[in-house]
This record gives C-alpha cells, sequence and structure tokens, in this order.
C-alpha cells in the first residue's frame, strides 16, 4: 500500500491549442513526480490528457496540496480543467 | 488543410522530466500533440506521440534537431519519423562495427601493441569527426601498424568488449528472423571473429594484409569507403531478394551517414556530430537494446500497440 499512497491520478481537459502537454508535465517534474502512464487525445477540438503520477519525494500529502494548487493555477492560465485524486482514493472506493 | 504529422517515439530509463522535455520543444515551436502515450514497460519508459507539425515556426529539420538533442540530454532513444517509415517492416539490420557493436575503436588497442598509440589516436579522431577522408586516414594509420606480429592480434580478440546489449538485442533480432550483417571500416580478422560469436551472416571489413605472420602496413584489395559500405548493404539487400528500404543500419561514425541514410531506417548509436544531422532516430545512451522499440523486436508488443496507437487516430 505505501507505494500506492504516493500515486496521483491527474485529470487534465479543456480546449486544445499547442503546448498543453508541455505546461502541465513542467509543473510535474518541477516536483519531482515521475509520470508512469499518460494517456493523451484531442477530440473534436477538445484536449483530454489523464495520467498517473508517483510522488518520489517523501512527504507525499503537503507534496500533494502543493501540486493541486500549482496545477489548478497553471490550468486557469492555459485555459485547462486539472484534477488530482490520490489513487489510494480511488481504489478504496 | 491537409494535417501534417510526425510520430516521436522515446525511448529510456524511467526518470522525471522526460514528457516534460520533449514536450516543451514542441510547444517552443507550436507544434501541437494530437496524442500520445507513455508507459513504464519493464525498466524502460516508453512514450508515443502524435505530432501535427503543420503551423510549426521553424524548419521541421530544426525541430527535429532540436528533439534529437533533447533525446541525448535525457539519455533517451528518440526517433522521430513519418507514418510511412514507421509502418514498413523491415528484413535486414546491418551494424556498424567499431564504436557500435564493440565499445572501442580496435585500431587504437592495435596501434597501442604497435606502440604508436597517440599518432593512431589523433587520426581516428579526424576521421570519424569527418574531418579528413575515411581512406586517407585509414591508410595512414594501418601504414603505422607495419610490422605487428598476428599473434598480438588474436589475443587483442579476446580482450574486445561489447556494447551493453549487444548479445539482447542480437538475440531478439534472430528470433524476428532478421538477416544481419557487419558492415565495418574495420578489419576483417575482428569483423569475422565478433560475427563468429555472435552469428552474423554476412561480413564487410578491410582485409589486412599479412605476410609470414606479421602486418606489412599494406590493405589486400580495396578500402572500403562510406560509398562501399553502402554497396556492401545493397548487395546483402540483393541476396536476399529485399529492397532498401526493408534494411536497417545502425552506426555511430561519419563514414556511416550515407548508409545511415539511405536504409530503410538508420539509427545512431551515441552518434557523432556530424552524423546526428543526417539521421531521425538516435540512441542517446549506452543501451543498444533500446534499439528493439524503434526496430519492433523483443518487446514487440509494445511496437504493435503503438502502430495500433498511430494508426486509431484516423
Amino acid at each position: 500500500m505505501a507505494e500506492m499512497e504516493s500515486k496521483v491520478v491527474i485529470i487534465a481537459i479543456g480546449k486544445d491549442k499547442p503546448g498543453l502537454v508541455a505546461n502541465v508535465t513542467s509543473v510535474v517534474s518541477e516536483l519531482m513526480g515521475n509520470i508512469e502512464e499518460l494517456d493523451q487525445v484531442v477530440l473534436q477540438g477538445i484536449f483530454i490528457m489523464s495520467m498517473i503520477v508517483k510522488l518520489l519525494n517523501l512527504n507525499s500529502s503537503k507534496k500533494l496540496s502543493e501540486l493541486t494548487s500549482k496545477l489548478s493555477k497553471q490550468g486557469e492560465k492555459i485555459g485547462l480543467k486539472i484534477h488530482v485524486y490520490p489513487v489510494k482514493t480511488l481504489i478504496s472506493a | 488543410m491537409k494535417k501534417r504529422t510526425i510520430i516521436v517515439t522515446t525511448v529510456g530509463r524511467d526518470r522525471p522530466g522526460i514528457v516534460a522535455g520533449i514536450s516543451k520543444i514542441l510547444y517552443k515551436y507550436n507544434a501541437n500533440i494530437l496524442k500520445s502515450r507513455a508507459s513504464i514497460l519493464g525498466e524502460m519508459f516508453v512514450m508515443v506521440m502524435v505530432v501535427d507539425v503543420s503551423n510549426i515556426s521553424v524548419s521541421l529539420t530544426k525541430l527535429l534537431s532540436e528533439l534529437k538533442d533533447e533525446g541525448v540530454k535525457l539519455g533517451s532513444g528518440i526517433s522521430v519519423e513519418d507514418e510511412k517509415t514507421y509502418e514498413e517492416k523491415k528484413k535486414i539490420i546491418a551494424f556498424d562495427m567499431d564504436g557500435t557493436l564493440v565499445n572501442m575503436e580496435i585500431i587504437d588497442e592495435m596501434a597501442k601493441l604497435a606502440g604508436v598509440e597517440d599518432k593512431v589516436k589523433d587520426i581516428t579522431r579526424k576521421a570519424m569527426e569527418g574531418k579528413i577522408s575515411f581512406k586517407e586516414a585509414l591508410a595512414e594509420r594501418v601504414s603505422l601498424l607495419k610490422g605487428l606480429p598476428l599473434s598480438k592480434l588474436e589475443k587483442l580478440k579476446n580482450k574486445l568488449e561489447l556494447s551493453v546489449g549487444v548479445q539482447d538485442l542480437i538475440g531478439e533480432l534472430k528470433k524476428a528472423g532478421f538477416v544481419i550483417a557487419i558492415i565495418t571500416g574495420g578489419f576483417d580478422i575482428f569483423a569475422n571473429y565478433i560475427a563468429e560469436k555472435l552469428g552474423v551472416k554476412y561480413v564487410y571489413a578491410n582485409k589486412l594484409e599479412v605476410k609470414n605472420g606479421i602486418l606489412t602496413g599494406r590493405f589486400k584489395g580495396n578500402i572500403l569507403s562510406p560509398e562501399d559500405k553502402l554497396k556492401a548493404l545493397m548487395d546483402v539487400a540483393k541476396k536476399e531478394k529485399v529492397s532498401l528500404s526493408k534494411c536497417i543500419a545502425i552506426g555511430d561514425g561519419a563514414n556511416d551517414i550515407l548508409l545511415l541514410k539511405k536504409s530503410g531506417l538508420g539509427i545512431g548509436y551515441k552518434p557523432k556530430k556530424v552524423v546526428k544531422q543526417h539521421i531521425n532516430t538516435l540512441i542517446g545512451d549506452e543501451d543498444l537494446r533500446t534499439a528493439t522499440v524503434f526496430i519492433g523486436v523483443g518487446c514487440s508488443q509494445i511496437r504493435r500497440e503503438i502502430s495500433r496507437f498511430v494508426k486509431a487516430r484516423r
């Protein structure tokens, strides 16, 4: 379980334009998040991306809130709605 | 307007920053990622992107060159292909020897034995960087080796170090039914030895002239030029009854450029600077197993999945 606790699902959605993957993943890598899986498509001009990210830093609860707030700020800037869910909460639901 | 797309495949040891690094460059030049998928397979991180380059702000060459540099920086393998290269099944693979199959420049080791190391190394470096003609440089170096006994070269054979992952890669290629060739500006006695060890079918190499067990400092027959390396591959293709577009070449030096450019898939292995601009696929780290993803062997389910993924868009 310890491993799962440090993993999050990130979902981003919005109008497609160049730079969205770069802008989201740069925040992730800045916070030492390692993208383990990623899937991204553009459907009728709408950008949809989902990924599973492992947070490499130990203090993951603080990290999680930092990641969430930085991503939502970044999302506002580039016109994306970005949500972060700890994998743990999804699996035990 | 018809969209112009490229497929960018990045393969490497898993670590943070690969997706960010590649996508940042695409963004910088207004390339749009239409679709991407990444996952970790074993220890390797594999990412495929279908990228729309119809509206990029620089030339495609410039964009590709920065992507390749980033691949090297990240220590990953990277390939930028159009869909056609992607889909064509390959049958033949030609390896360069020195610096590719073997983790050293053998001629430099021979020079050590002959006590002319510095002189020879200097010429080798200039030749690999393309500063002097390959033929000229080789003839000059071989003349410096005059008097070296064959018995010493026999001992050198046992010291040859294969590059990381060579055996695994060759094993997977064989399983997939590939015909394997060594096409090298290096020397026959080593190329034949390695070919036997690895089970390689064709060998094209320079033949050293030997008299009474001693190198004469001359060649037997003509020296293999870069053009001859290409001719050699064409020869293999003809014998195996396939076209050059079904051939793969892997090499690192200036004398491989022609071969890498003209074959169906040219892979630079830790390519010299002068080589990088001519290729669309390169391995920036030590591990030759990275090539399996680009070729589609071994972890072939990856390639199949990638292929399905690439096609599924339309």
